[in-house]
């Protein structure tokens, strides 16, 4: 999969008003990671967390991840910045601290 | 007594498959020490600063290297002409990030990334641009 195609499969979600940041730069850079990851360990795992090599174990931090309807919910943004909120969807530099939730 | 003895005789089974699974799993795990041979020297000194980062002089950083969060902590870091040491957990053999792991756990019960630990022992996790700044550019 190239990494425009996994732009693109992504950016479906906006149909559930999950919209990819609008720093496509930034974007690209997080799914470099998650095309590293299923390079590495066959699926998409969020290149912010630590995959653990079990899709099972893995399946929360999957993209698009367990927490981020809650994270973009409560603060504009998924933990790894790359789904934002309708409001902030035309925001470039929209890069909220965001604990990670996970553990 | 025929029900006692299947009893005993399928006990003995697990006792025994138990104990064959236990050491071919045993079997299985190359020792550490060995594992960190293989590695670089580089690898094996980093690997070493991180389970004692109290040791290093300057900024320890725990980090991954698919993550953006720690990227921009090392950018902001290089920026400000600020020392650091940088280790990425997700490079090292699965073995060895456990240990890693579970010695960023004592710094950062999250275990998330970046793990940032001053060389005054203060914690900051996560790329906190601000709390940077204020411990770091006084």
């Amino acid at each position: 999969m190239s990494p425009e195609e996994l732009y693109n499969l992504l950016k479906k979600e906006e149909k559930k008003g999950y919209f990819l940041h609008k720093n496509y730069a930034h974007c690209m850079e997080i799914i470099d990671g998650l095309l590293q990851n299923l390079d590495n360990y066959g699926y998409l795992n969020c290149p912010c967390r630590l995959a653990n090599n079990d899709a099972d174990k893995d399946k929360h931090t999957t993209c698009p991840c367990a927490y981020r309807n809650i994270d973009v919910k409560e603060f504009g943004a998924c933990f790894c910045h790359l789904f934002v909120s309708e409001e902030y969807k035309d925001d470039e530099n929209f890069f909220p601290e965001i604990d990670d939730r996970c553990h | 007594m025929a029900a006692t003895y299947l009893l005993v005789i399928i006990g003995f089974l697990l006792v025994v498959f138990g104990i064959v699974y236990f050491k071919s799993k045993q079997a299985k795990e190359e020792p550490v020490e060995n594992i960190l041979a293989k590695l670089s020297q580089e690898e094996q000194t980093l690997y070493k600063m991180a389970l004692k980062p109290e040791n290093v002089p300057n900024t320890f950083i725990y980090a991954l290297s698919t993550c953006h969060h720690c990227k921009r902590t090392r950018e902001f870091l290089d920026s400000h002409k600020i020392p650091y040491t940088l280790i990425y957990i997700d490079t090292y053999p699965k073995q060895l990030y456990k240990i890693l792991l579970e010695k960023l756990k004592v710094y950062n019960p999250r275990g998330s990334y970046p793990t940032i630990r001053l060389a005054n022992g203060q914690i900051i996790t996560g790329f906190r641009e601000q709390a940077l700044r204020e411990a770091l550019l006084k």
